[in-house]
C-alpha cells in the first residue's frame, strides 16, 4: 500500500533511528513526506507555551540526529516540534492535523516491573490514532543488560 | 467520514492563534526564527503548541541560533557531486563539538607524534658509524659510550619536555617556551628553526621512501620526484581527514616497525646470549689508514648521531590534541617514545659493535643487522618493509607537529590568521596544505635528492632544543616551584649538551649547505616580525576607544545613484537610496546631447521628485567622471559618508553575464579603495 505522509516520534532512544531508517525506505518508492516529531511535555503548574532552554536544546539534538540518520539512509525528513501535556496526545492530534497515513514508532525493550511494558506514549497513540501504526521494537537485550534494566 | 475529519480540520486551523516566542523587538520578523502556534487537538481542551522553527537554524537558547548541518548541504547536482566528491577525499565535516573526541589516545598519539623519532633509530646508529669507522676498529669501539651518552641525552630532553608539557598544556613547545621566559625573538627563532625542520623532515623522508622504491624498481628512477609529491599529496590529504583518522591510519605501519625491530634486536640478543651467532672478532675494512681518535672526530660522531633526537618536540607542541588528561597523557606518551627510542637506538648500537657490522655503501646497518639476526627469509622482508614504511611516515609528525605551531603563531600574531583556521574535519587545513605545498615545492627544487636535502636536515631543531631547554632553566628560576633546583640542573645540562651539539652540527654542515638553514632562520624571523606589525596596526586602528567611538554622531549622508537607463532595477535602487535619506541624487552619465532631453522626459515620468545631475562624458569614459563628481561632493562636506546605491540586474543563467556591460561590477571595483564611502548593491533578479 502507498503511503504520502508518514510521521516518525522521536525521544533520542536508539530504536528511533531504526524507525527513521524504516520510514526513509517505505517513503522511497512513493516519494512520501517522513516527518520527525520531538514532544517536549509541559507540567501542568506552567504554561503551555513556557519555555526550558534545556529541554529545548535537548530536543534540537535528537531532531538534527534524526536529520543525520534520514540523511546516511539517502532520504528527507522534515522535523517538527511540540509542546503538549501529553506526548501521545499531541501526536495522535497532529497526525490528523497533517493527514498522516502512516505513523512508524521507535520502542525500547522496557520491563521496569520484570515484565514487558509498552510505555503510555505508545499505547494511547496504538489506541487513537486513525492511521496504521507500526512499531519498531528494539532487541531484546542481552542476559546483564536486561537484569540492569529491572 | 472524510468530510467530517477535513470540517474538524478546518475549525481547528481557525481556531489556531499565533504567537511569537519574543515579541519584545519591534519588527515584524522573528528575529530568532521561533515562533508559537497553538493547536487545539480532538478532545475538549486539549491543546498542543507547536514551536514553529526554521529549517536550518536552530534556536538553542533566547537570542542564540546554531546552525545545523542542513546549511551546509549542497544544492544542486554540480553541489552534490562536489560535496560526494569532498566527502570521499576528506571524509564528512565534523561539528566542533566533536573535538574532544576527535583527540587522540595514547596508543594513536604515539603513532601520530613519533613516527619521526622512532624512525631515526632506523639510521642514527649507522650516522655515528659513517664518522667513527674513519678511525678504524679503535673508532668504532667508541659506538656504544656514544649511543649511551646519546640516550642519556634523549632522557634529559624527553625530561625536560615532560615538564615543559606540564607547564605549557596549551601546546606550543619549544616557540612557547622561548617566548615566554627568553623573550619574543628568542620564541620566533625557535620557531623558525622549528618550521625549517618540519618542512625538511617532510621532504627529507619521503626522497628516502621513494629512494627505496626506485632502488628496489630502477625504472622508476625518472619519475622520482613525481612519485615524491604524489607521496607528499596523499599524506595531506590523509591529514586533512583528521588527526584521529590520521593516526588510526598511520599506527599500523608505526606499530609494525616497533613490533619488527623489537623483536630483532630480542631475537639478536638471545641469539648472541646462546652463542648461536658468533660475535665478528674484527670488521673488514677496506683502507688500513685510519684516522686518530680525536675529540673532534667523537664530537662529530655524537653531533651525527643525535639526529635521533630530532621529533622529540613534536608531543610537547601537539599536548591539546591528546585525550584529557592532556598533560599527563602526553607526558605519558613522551617517556614510552623516549623508552622505545632510547632501547632501539642503544640496542642497535650494540648489536652492530657484537656483529661487526660497518656501514656499507649498498646495505644500510638496519639492513645488515636484521639479516644476521632473521637470516635472509620472510620475516626480513617484512622487517624491511616496516623499516621503509616508518621512515615514509616519519614525515606524518611533521604534519601533525606544522600545522599545530602555524596555528599557535597565528594566534598570537606572527604567522597569518588563515593558519587558525579548523577544516570540516577539525584539522588546521592551511597548515597542512602550507606544509604540503612547501615540501613538494623543496623537493622539486632539489630533484628529490636525499642527499641534497640532508645536509640540511636536523640543524634547526638543536637550536629550538637550545633555546627550549634554556627557557625552562629560567622558567624554574621565576617560578621557584617544589623541587626547582634540580629542574633547573636537569634542564640546565640539556640546554649546554644540546647548545654543544648545535655548535658541532652546524660546523660539520654549514659548507655541505647547511647555509641555507642559517640564512632562512633571521629571513623568516624577519617575515614573523612583519606579519606581527601589520597585526599591531590593524588592532591599533580598528580597536575600540571609549570616548570616541561611543559619542560619535552617526555620519552625514551623501547618497548618489547612478543610472543609466530608468527601468524596474534603477527604480528599485532610488526607492532603496530614499528609504537612507529623503535627497538621495540621481546621476546620469551620457556622451551624446540629445540623450538628455530624452531622458528627462522619461525622468518626469518616473523619476518622483529625486534630484537628478547630468554628467557629460566626451571622451566617454565610464566611471572617471562619475569618480570624479563624488570626489568634487565630498571636498564640500569631507566629514559626511558618500553612499552609491548601484542598481543591478541579474540574469537568470551565470552565463548571460557575459551579454552585459557588467558597469556596476566595474564601478564597484572603482570605488572600493575609496576611503569613507560605502557602496550599495541594490540587485534585480532576472526570472528568464
Amino acid at each position: 500500500m502507498p503511503y504520502s505522509n508518514i510521521l516518525v516520534p522521536v525521544k533520542g532512544l536508539p530504536a528511533d533511528d531504526t524507525a527513521i531508517r524504516l520510514a526513509c525506505q517505505v517513503a522511497k518508492p512513493d516519494k512520501a513526506r517522513v516527518t520527525a516529531i520531538n514532544v517536549i511535555e509541559i507540567q501542568r503548574n506552567l504554561p503551555l507555551n513556557s519555555e526550558n532552554v534545556t529541554q529545548m536544546q535537548r530536543a534540537e539534538t535528537v531532531l538534527e540526529h534524526a536529520e543525520q540518520v534520514a540523511h546516511a539512509a539517502r532520504g528527507t525528513l522534515e522535523t517538527e516540534l511540540l509542546q503538549a501535556r501529553t506526548a501521545g496526545v499531541a501526536l495522535v492530534d497532529e497526525a490528523v492535523e497533517r493527514q498522516v497515513d502512516l505513523i512508524i514508532l521507535g520502542i525500547p525493550y522496557r520491563s521496569p516491573l520484570g515484565d514487558f511494558q509498552l510505555g503510555t506514549t505508545t499505547q494511547y497513540i496504538l489506541k487513537n490514532a486513525r492511521c496504521p501504526v507500526w512499531l519498531c521494537r528494539e532487541a531484546i537485550p542481552t542476559a546483564p543488560a536486561a537484569a540492569k534494566t529491572k | 467520514m472524510a468530510d467530517v475529519d477535513r470540517s474538524q480540520h478546518e475549525v481547528k486551523k481557525s481556531d489556531q492563534a499565533i504567537e511569537s516566542r519574543r515579541n519584545d523587538h519591534e519588527h515584524s520578523v522573528h528575529l530568532d526564527l521561533t515562533s508559537l502556534e497553538v493547536h487545539r487537538g480532538k478532545h475538549q481542551g486539549d491543546k498542543y503548541v507547536r514551536v514553529i522553527r526554521s529549517g536550518a537554524l536552530r534556536r538553542v537558547a533566547p537570542g542564540v541560533l546554531r546552525a545545523s548541518e542542513l546549511v551546509s548541504r549542497p544544492h544542486g547536482k554540480i553541489g552534490h557531486l562536489y560535496t560526494r566528491f569532498k566527502q570521499v577525499l576528506v571524509g564528512k565535516p565534523l561539528p566542533t563539538e566533536a573535538e574532544k573526541v576527535e583527540r587522540l589516545n595514547k596508543i594513536r598519539a604515539l603513532a601520530v607524534f613519533s613516527s619521526d623519532a622512532i624512525s631515526s633509530s632506523a639510521y642514527a646508529t649507522e650516522e655515528i658509524l659513517i664518522v667513527m669507522v674513519a678511525a678504524g676498529a679503535v673508532g668504532l669501539a667508541y659506538s656504544i659510550p656514544l649511543a649511551l651518552a646519546i640516550a642519556l641525552l634523549l632522557a634529559i630532553v624527553s625530561f625536560s619536555y615532560r615538564q615543559t608539557v606540564h607547564a605549557y598544556p596549551s601546546g606550543g613547545g619549544s616557540y612557547t617556551v622561548s617566548r615566554e621566559n627568553l623573550g619574543t625573538q628568542a620564541g620566533l627563532i625557535a620557531a623558525a628553526a622549528l618550521l625549517i625542520d618540519y618542512v625538511l623532515t617532510v621532504a627529507v623522508s619521503i626522497s628516502a621512501g621513494t629512494a627505496a622504491i626506485t632502488s628496489a624498481l630502477p625504472e622508476f628512477y625518472d619519475y622520482r620526484v613525481e612519485i615524491s609529491v604524489a607521496f607528499i599529496a596523499i599524506i595531506t590529504l590523509i591529514n586533512l581527514r583528521g588527526i584521529r583518522e590520521s593516526g588510526t591510519i598511520f599506527a599500523l605501519p608505526t606499530y609494525l616497525f616497533i613490533v619488527s625491530l623489537a623483536g630483532v634486536i630480542a631475537l639478536g640478543l638471545v641469539r648472541l646470549w646462546l652463542g648461536d651467532i658468533s660475535p665478528a672478532s674484527t670488521p673488514h675494512f677496506e683502507s688500513n689508514e685510519f684516522e686518530p681518535v680525536t675529540l673532534f672526530l667523537i664530537l662529530h660522531a655524537f653531533a651525527a648521531g643525535s639526529v635521533a633526537m630530532s621529533g622529540t618536540e613534536a608531543i610537547a607542541n601537539g599536548v591539546p590534541s591528546f585525550k584529557p588528561p592532556e598533560a599527563k597523557n602526553a607526558a605519558t606518551t613522551l617517556t614510552w617514545m623516549a623508552v622505545i627510542l632510547g632501547v632501539f637506538f642503544v640496542g642497535v648500537t650494540f648489536l652492530a659493535h657484537q656483529f661487526g657490522i660497518v656501514p656499507h655503501e649498498t646495505e644500510t646497518v638496519i639492513s645488515q643487522l636484521g639479516r644476521r639476526v632473521l637470516g635472509t627469509n620472510v620475516l626480513y622482508g617484512i622487517f624491511q618493509a616496516a623499516t621503509m614504511l616508518i621512515l615514509v611516515l616519519a614525515a606524518n609528525t611533521s604534519f601533525s607537529g606544522f600545522p599545530r605551531l602555524a596555528y599557535v603563531m597565528a594566534r598570537d600574531g606572527f604567522m597569518p590568521h588563515q593558519l587558525t583556521f579548523r577544516g570540516d574535519r577539525l584539522a588546521f587545513t592551511n597548515g597542512v596544505v602550507m606544509l604540503g605545498i612547501v615540501a613538494a615545492a623543496l623537493v622539486v627544487a632539489f630533484g628529490g635528492s636525499t642527499h641534497a636535502l640532508i645536509p640540511l636536515y636536523a640543524v634547526g631543531v638543536f637550536l629550538s632544543f637550545t633555546l627550549s631547554q634554556a627557557g625552562m632553566v629560567r622558567h624554574w628560576w621565576k617560578t621557584r616551584e617544589s623541587g626547582w633546583q634540580r629542574s633547573m640542573v636537569i634542564n640546565g645540562t640539556g640546554a649546554i649538551l644540546t647548545a654543544i651539539i648545535l655548535a658541532v652540527v652546524w660546523t660539520v654542515k654549514f659548507q655541505l649547505g647547511a647555509w641555507i638553514v642559517f640564512v632562512m632562520i633571521p629571513v623568516l624571523v624577519f617575515v614573523f616580525n612583519g606579519v606581527h606589525r601589520h597585526y599591531r596596526h590593524v588592532a591599533e586602528q580598528l580597536n575600540l576607544t571609549p570616548a570616541e567611538d561611543r559619542a560619535a554622531a552617526p555620519p552625514r549622508q551623501i547618497v548618489i545613484v547612478p543610472i543609466g537607463d530608468l527601468n524596474k532595477a534603477s527604480l528599485r535602487a532610488l526607492n532603496f537610496a530614499r528609504s537612507i535619506t529623503p535627497t538621495p541624487v540621481a546621476v546620469r552619465l551620457f556622451y551624446e546631447s540629445y540623450e538628455v532631453e530624452e531622458f528627462r522626459k522619461e525622468w518626469a515620468q518616473w523619476g518622483t521628485n529625486t534630484a537628478l545631475v547630468f554628467l557629460e562624458s566626451p571622451y566617454r569614459s565610464f566611471h572617471e567622471p562619475l569618480l570624479a563628481y563624488i570626489e568634487a561632493l565630498h571636498r564640500q562636506d569631507p566629514a559626511a559618508c558618500v553612499t552609491v546605491v548601484l542598481p543591478e540586474f541579474i540574469p537568470a543563467h551565470w552565463w548571460e553575464h557575459f551579454l552585459h556591460n557588467q558597469t556596476a561590477f566595474r564601478l564597484k571595483t572603482a570605488l572600493l579603495f575609496r576611503k569613507n564611502t560605502v557602496v550599495i548593491d541594490v540587485p534585480y533578479h532576472l526570472e528568464k
